[in-house]
């Protein structure tokens, strides 16, 4: 049996064997839903490049590990959780794909707004959670997507009240413990903002020590009309690891929202970014990519407007070094009855290394004729005239080189409002150019 | 410009214009495909051993290939069993000797596409090998071409008289298995043009062959080879039509560009196949691999094509830069209208160093029509400071059409310099605007709106032959505007 197939059959077993030992086994609506997916799993499998939209990553690495699932949380020593947790927000910790209360903090959250893991709000919230899950995702291919459904052992549920305005962010930390080695979590995240409420939500991914472990994270968001929500990703897992997630939203008339990507960890990585446009939703993703050694960090984007007046714009940016991969993938889907869509992307990429490699696919597909559309990709490395620039000012050529790679990048981290997020970013993008003196201290 | 303006008014309501069918009796295998049927067109045709065994190769491989899904086009499933795989005009059977002895009923046909085969063509300074269904009907200015050392010739022509350089160079910018239609072609394939240019010549004339089918159920496989050798240059149109029928036909060409050091290649295309009526009923599969290889330093080729015709077009123009400092170009206009969908695009995959590309491709699209962009940038790992450039424009006339882009770029070399530009819009409203408010009617604006979009890749087409397709232009375009 072929390494495929062979995952194929452990999985589908491991989703046969634990249905009920997850959460929520004993209600029948969420067991028939995973019963479902896991068989949808069991028939397909997981994508492969020979599928489109999987061209240019191949999970046939990860499918030759037959993961485990983890049952319980590893144990997290308090000065590493101190470096994930970000100041000034709401604190909802999960170690291995389970929900920590004790490391978790919620205190003083306005009223109407639910923050709450999952496996705890099943009871007070069973409705909610029902009307959310699956509800909002539209990929057409779902691999990953079941087999999440299938086993997720827990996750975040926020919902935000109406005209409620959460003024801290409310940060979901998902960390690998030390005893991730060779196990798998799954988490699946609901958050609704309703009507005209306002909240910023950060989800940051860590490890403790770098094992090869798989993390697949499903988000489903819901911005109903003339809300706001902002949505960040910090993904910093172990340079082992296998990252998959996918963040589907709907956007409802008037919504904003905006989604902001950091990729720097894990060794394989995909992240698929969907948006659903509203009539007149206005909708921001953007994304920074930074790779190094032999990691291959993948991001797949698509913004359909499925109504008029909505505005769409798109950036992101990779930096490659080593024998890193980059792949970007961006897709713009305008509706028969979108008019007046205005929608942009772009990809930048900076290759640092002769073994790097940068595969970009930006894609309009349109069905409206009054609609502005554009796209742009390039690919080049550092400017020969700016790098003698600062060394005719006494800058070291690899110093000169870091001034002006960091410059790049620091254009996707420098509008981060948030400042301890910002920090959080730029931080990981300083450990990226240790060898030169690039200092915080100089921004 | 303005004469085409003018036109476009005459022209509306105007159905299909090339769309005749010429009654002569035809030589056609009854519809199928096996190898029998292969043995049968290569004995017909007299080929050499090395060339049925090739065919059968391509045949067999063919035979495990799956119809390729990918493309952004929707056709109901094609029975290859249904094809009759060759037709020739029957009087040829006794072989024209000059251009007297040609039927004079294909004499008209040409005449009414107008084509200046005759007297015309010298006057016109053109060289037709105009390839008639499938078999090569005439071949204008030999001697003068043969002065020069240059070949030009219907592919079984020289398969007898030029052995050698078929065998040399037959299959290898596109291979017999390179991919389900090539494969297909390569079983197949009846005529085509083959060209030749020696070292250092430049050929002196524009070398031109006009493709059209013409009988009911027959597949049009012909195959193109040009080589250019080392420090040569060579200008090829191509220019096709196809009859009106109610049923779709299949078109499955293979174009063979091979270019050496210093030489270049232009290629240029008008496509007006028969594009099915308002309804989407009939109409050409258009599903054609070109392909190009740089194979020396500083070679040069440029693709431009203007495809207004066909149900279907769904084809690639690809440079291979092999050679460093090498050039590839690729200049197209795309329309679609009605029921016409295309998935056209171009591959420049730099291998040399120094290597580079321009891609400017302009897509139109009006009533239904779906209007697809797909290209590929490959840089290798070996191709220092390779260089492209790409932009593609889409423009829609109503709100029934699509127009989509799906570019791919992949890059393993640091020192390339990759832009990409892409723009979807409709016509504004302030320009329309402006030349209403001069006197300029809605459909004129428009009509000069459109070629002035496509400007960019007219100017690269020879002078006839930028005429002819703004004229096709508007004349597709009729009907979708106001």
């Amino acid at each position: 049996m072929s390494a495929s197939e062979l995952s194929k059959t452990h999985y589908a077993e491991l989703i046969t064997a634990s249905n009920e030992h997850l959460m929520g086994g004993e209600l029948p609506w969420l067991t028939s839903v995973r019963e479902k997916a896991g068989e949808a799993f069991a028939g397909e499998g997981f994508p492969t490049p020979r599928e489109e939209e999987w061209r240019y990553t191949n999970v046939s690495a990860l499918e030759k590990n037959q993961f485990s699932l983890a049952t319980q949380a590893g144990t997290v020593d308090a000065d590493f959780l101190k470096q994930v947790l970000l100041d000034d927000c709401h604190h909802l910790v999960f170690v291995d794909g389970f929900y920590q209360a004790e490391l978790s903090s919620l205190a003083d959250l306005p009223e109407g707004v639910i923050v709450s893991a999952l496996s705890d709000g099943l009871a007070a919230h069973e409705e909610l959670i029902k009307s959310l899950l699956d509800s909002v995702i539209e990929a057409p291919d779902r691999g990953f997507i079941n087999f999440n459904t299938a086993l997720f052992s827990d996750g975040a549920l926020i919902a935000i009240d109406e005209n409620t305005n959460v003024d801290k962010p409310i940060q979901l930390a998902f960390i690998a413990s030390s005893a991730a080695a060779l196990s798998l979590s799954n988490v699946r995240n609901l958050i609704v903002a309703k009507a005209g409420s306002k909240a910023s939500i950060i989800e940051t991914f860590d490890a403790c020590e770098s094992n090869c472990y798989l993390s697949n994270v499903v988000s489903e968001v819901v911005v109903e009309p003339n809300a706001n929500l902002q949505h960040s990703r910090v993904q910093e897992e172990s340079s082992a690891a296998y990252h998959i997630a996918g963040v589907y939203t709907r956007l409802e008339r008037n919504a904003i929202f905006a989604q902001y990507n950091y990729t720097f960890g894990a060794s394989l990585s995909r992240a698929e970014i969907h948006a659903n446009l509203g009539e007149a939703a206005d909708c921001r993703l953007d994304g920074l990519y930074v790779g190094q050694d032999r990691q291959h960090m993948d991001n797949h984007t698509r913004v359909n407007h499925a109504q008029p007046h909505a505005i769409s714009n798109e950036s992101y940016k990779g930096v490659l070094a080593d024998r890193s991969r980059g792949v970007f993938q961006g897709r713009i889907i305008v509706a028969e009855d979108a008019q007046k869509t205005d929608a942009k992307m772009s990809n930048r990429n900076l290759l640092l290394s002769d073994r790097a490699e940068a595969d970009s696919k930006p894609q309009l597909e349109i069905y409206a004729d009054d609609v502005k559309c554009a796209h742009g990709v390039t690919v080049g490395q550092l400017d020969e005239k700016a790098i003698f620039y600062l060394r005719s000012r006494g800058a070291d050529e690899q110093t000169a080189k870091n001034m002006l790679t960091f410059a790049f990048a620091n254009e996707m981290v420098e509008h981060i409002s948030f400042k301890p997020l910002q920090m959080r970013v730029l931080d990981a993008l300083l450990l990226r150019f240790p060898q030169a003196g690039m200092k915080k201290e100089w921004l | 410009m303005a004469a085409s303006n003018e036109n476009l008014k005459d022209m509306i309501g105007q159905e299909y214009k090339d769309g005749f069918v010429t009654e002569i009796e035809s030589d056609s295998f009854p519809p199928g495909l096996n190898e029998d049927v292969i043995r049968a067109l290569s004995a017909k045709k007299d080929e050499p051993e090395f060339l049925l065994e090739w065919r059968l190769e391509a045949y067999r491989h063919w035979l495990t290939m799956e119809h390729p899904e990918w493309a952004f086009v929707e056709f109901p499933k094609i029975d290859f069993q249904e094809i009759s795989y060759y037709s020739a005009p029957k009087s040829m059977e006794d072989g024209p000797k000059s251009l007297d002895e040609v039927d004079p009923a294909l004499i008209d046909t040409y005449n009414k596409l107008g084509i200046p085969l005759e007297e015309q063509m010298r006057l016109a300074g053109v060289a037709v090998d105009a390839v008639f269904d499938s078999v090569s009907v005439a071949t204008t200015f030999k001697d003068k071409l043969y002065e020069a050392g240059v070949i030009f010739c219907s592919f079984s022509e020289a398969v007898k008289e030029h052995p050698e350089l078929i065998k040399q160079y037959l299959g290898t910018v596109v291979s017999q298995y390179d991919n389900f239609y090539a494969a297909l072609n390569a079983a197949v394939f009846s005529d085509g043009s083959f060209v030749y240019i020696p070292k250092g010549v430049r050929c002196p004339m524009e070398l031109s062959t006009y493709f059209r089918i013409n009988a009911a159920n027959t597949g049009q496989f012909e195959r193109t080879l040009i080589i250019a050798d080392e420090g040569s240059h060579v200008s090829y149109l191509e220019g096709c039509t196809a009859p009106m029928r109610d049923e779709n036909q299949l078109h499955a060409a293979v174009v063979e560009l091979v270019i050496l050091k210093d030489a270049e290649i232009k290629y240029s295309t008008v496509q007006n196949w028969y594009p099915g009526d308002e309804n989407g009923v009939g109409g050409i599969y258009n599903f054609v691999t070109k392909r190009a290889e740089c194979r020396g330093e500083k070679s040069k080729v440029s693709w431009t094509q203007v495809e207004t015709g066909s149900a279907i077009t769904w084809k690639y123009p690809s440079v291979i830069l092999k050679g460093d400092d090498s050039v590839g170009e690729f200049y197209s206009v795309a329309l679609t209208n009605n029921y016409q969908q295309a998935d056209t695009g171009t591959k420049m995959i730099h291998h040399g160093k120094n290597t580079s590309s321009t891609i400017i491709s302009k897509g139109i699209s009006a009533g239904h029509g779906q209007n697809t962009y797909r290209g590929l940038v490959k840089i290798g790992r070996k191709a220092e400071n390779a260089r492209n450039y790409t932009q593609c424009d889409s423009l829609l006339l109503g709100d029934q059409c699509g127009a989509h882009t799906f570019p791919y770029i992949e890059t393993k070399q640091p020192s390339a310099t990759i832009e990409h530009e892409a723009s979807t819009s409709k016509i504004s409203e302030d320009q329309l605007f402006y030349c209403m408010q001069r006197g300029i009617s809605a459909e004129d604006a428009v009509s000069m709106i459109v070629n002035g979009f496509c400007k960019e890749v007219f100017k690269e087409l020879p002078m006839e032959f930028a005429v002819e397709a703004q004229a096709l232009l508007g004349i597709s375009l009729e009907g979708s505007v106001g």
